[in-house]
């Protein structure tokens, strides 16, 4: 038995052209087992098109990716075998009841207890006997997730798993999302939605464009705080005074109003502040999605 | 994993086959018991197709074969046209739709997001096509062995097993030309289109070869109906060479369209 790898997905230099489009950008990617990993990233940055490169649908155009520690192409079959997928564009057969349908995938994975398909039914709140084609986008969704399920795989690759379903179905899918880490499972959860992603994943990558322009830790991220602070000072106030302060990622002044955008610790800001006369004091959180956004907005000026 | 994705076409299309096969069956019930109306018109049909012009006659009536005899009229009625064109649209439809409509449909995702490898979906899905052809040919050989010999219509019963059997294998050549264009390229339309155009060109070649000086031999090189005997099979019988053509050309198909499925990408 070789040793369990670390990382559950691992791309290198990942390419993917469509004639002159160019999807995928030499990416690199890297998730740890065990971890629910977000992956940001508008509509066609690549999120898809790396997933499917992932599951061996298309081939990259250069690069190469290892999931579950296995060949993603070349040792394609056991990579399936241990992962579960819901597509992005979820689409079931129309005239297949949902029973019919998980029954025909459940035998081509091998054996799947009928019970734990109506376990994860219940709680999912689906009718298996309705025809897919009769069914609303939600209720699909929710045939997709357990199709995904199931099998109690590894990883989960879920591409925009909660998109058409309402909040409360939401935290049904954060909440098997959880147990599923909490048993073992990895999950690779792509996502539009910045929000959804700080409130699930451990660690999330921000893709543009095709590249992954930065991977955070959002636990971490949520734990160190940021806050924008604005002083109201008796007298105007070098700005200089402020800047390399730890944390202090920048500084703006206004005539006498001075704004600092501070991660962690606000001690020395505050410190220094007091040494001049303050009228006034306003400090607000800055939401983990604003955080994402400026990642996103730097890489953009990069790019 | 036992032939699932097989069971499960043939389940899908359970309905269409049986209307085929009612279809058949009644259409080959029809031309037996229209038999002794021929027989016993005391027409001289040789007089009649000699007057046709010799590529008209060939493609219809075997070289030598009287039309009023049994083997004479089912190679003209069942033989020359309709079976091998009945069977050419069952499997020619289903084999263009049976990668390319997962594929269209959304589906191929959650399907091969299962430990399926593609060289088995392929096989599985071309045998889906391929198998029903043989229970259509079988239905219409239990109404000619069955019912036939009420009508007068009593021809070797092994002989029809063979020539059935090569318009299996004859539908067969184009089903599985159908299967490697539409999965190649992602589009059932096209697999469809290539398939008919090349039944309808080899059709013809196989029907003016013997009369057109240029093309002699081409047809028994080159159509698949020259292959599988034509009008005159329950007279001449298949040769083995014809039997070992249609045999090698599905399966070479088959290859081909294995190695170029598991090379592409596809879509969403």
């Amino acid at each position: 038995m070789a040793a369990a790898p670390a990382l559950a997905i691992e791309a290198r230099g990942l390419t993917k052209d469509y004639g002159r489009i160019r999807a995928l950008d030499e990416l690199g990617l890297s998730v740890r087992v065990g971890e629910i990993f977000g992956y940001l990233g508008s509509n066609g940055a690549g999120k898809t098109t790396t997933i499917r490169c992932l599951l061996d649908l298309i081939r990259p155009t250069s690069g190469s990716a290892r999931v579950l520690g296995l060949d993603s192409h070349l040792e394609s079959i056991p990579v399936r075998r241990r992962t579960g997928y819901l597509p992005g564009d979820l689409r079931l057969y129309p005239h297949m009841s949902a029973r019919h349908l998980l029954d025909y995938l459940g035998r081509l994975r091998g054996h799947i207890p009928r019970e734990r398909i109506a376990a994860l039914a219940e709680r999912l709140d689906s009718d298996l006997d309705q025809r897919c084609g009769a069914m609303s986008h939600g209720q699909r969704q929710k045939v997709g997730l357990i199709q995904a399920f199931m099998h109690e795989p590894d990883l989960l690759i879920l591409d925009e798993p909660t998109a058409t379903l309402d909040p409360l179905m939401q935290d049904a899918v954060h909440q098997l999302v959880r147990e599923a880490r909490e048993h073992g499972a990895t999950v690779f959860l792509s996502s539009h939605d910045l929000t959804e992603v700080a409130r699930v994943c451990d660690r999330a990558g921000i893709l543009r464009m095709g590249r992954l322009v930065a991977v955070e830790d959002v636990t971490a991220l949520a734990e160190e705080g940021r806050h924008i602070v604005t002083f109201e000072f008796g007298e105007p106030v070098d700005a200089a005074e402020f800047q390399g302060l730890p944390g202090v990622a920048s500084v703006r002044t206004t005539g006498r109003t001075l704004t600092v955008d501070v991660s962690g610790d606000v001690d020395r800001v505050v410190k220094i502040a007091a040494s001049h006369t303050v009228r006034n004091v306003r400090s607000t959180e800055v939401e983990l999605d604003e955080v994402f956004r400026d990642y996103y907005k730097a890489g953009a000026d990069a790019g | 994993m036992q032939a699932d994705v097989l069971r499960r076409t043939l389940a899908d299309q359970w309905r269409a086959l049986a209307a085929w096969t009612v279809g058949l069956v009644l259409l080959s019930l029809t031309y037996a018991a229209f038999y002794p109306v021929i027989r016993h018109s005391g027409i001289n049909f040789q007089n009649l197709f000699n007057q046709l012009p010799a590529g008209f006659r060939d493609a219809f009536l075997g070289a030598g074969v009287s039309y009023a005899t049994p083997v004479g009229y089912l190679g003209t009625e069942l033989f020359a046209f309709l079976v091998p064109a009945l069977l050419l649209a069952v499997g020619v439809t289903a084999t263009s739709r049976a990668l390319a409509g997962e594929e269209s449909g959304g589906t191929i995702d959650l399907l091969l997001a299962t430990p399926l490898p593609r060289g088995r979906l392929v096989v599985e899905k071309a045998l889906a096509g391929v198998l029903p052809l043989f229970g259509l040919a079988a239905a219409v050989w239990l109404v000619i062995a069955v019912l036939g010999p009420a009508f007068g219509l009593t021809v070797d019963l092994g002989g029809l097993a063979v020539a059935l059997l090569a318009v299996v294998l004859l539908a067969t050549c184009f089903a599985m030309l159908a299967l490697l264009v539409s999965s190649a390229s992602g589009q059932r339309g096209l697999g469809a289109g290539i398939a008919a155009a090349a039944a309808v060109a080899t059709y013809v070649l196989n029907a003016l070869a013997p009369s057109v000086s240029s093309l002699q031999g081409v047809d028994a090189a080159a159509s698949p109906f020259h292959w599988s005997g034509g009008p005159s099979v329950l007279a001449d019988g298949v040769s083995w060479t014809g039997l070992g053509l249609l045999m090698a050309v599905p399966l070479v198909l088959l290859a081909l369209t294995v190695g170029a499925y598991e090379r592409r990408d596809l879509s969403a």
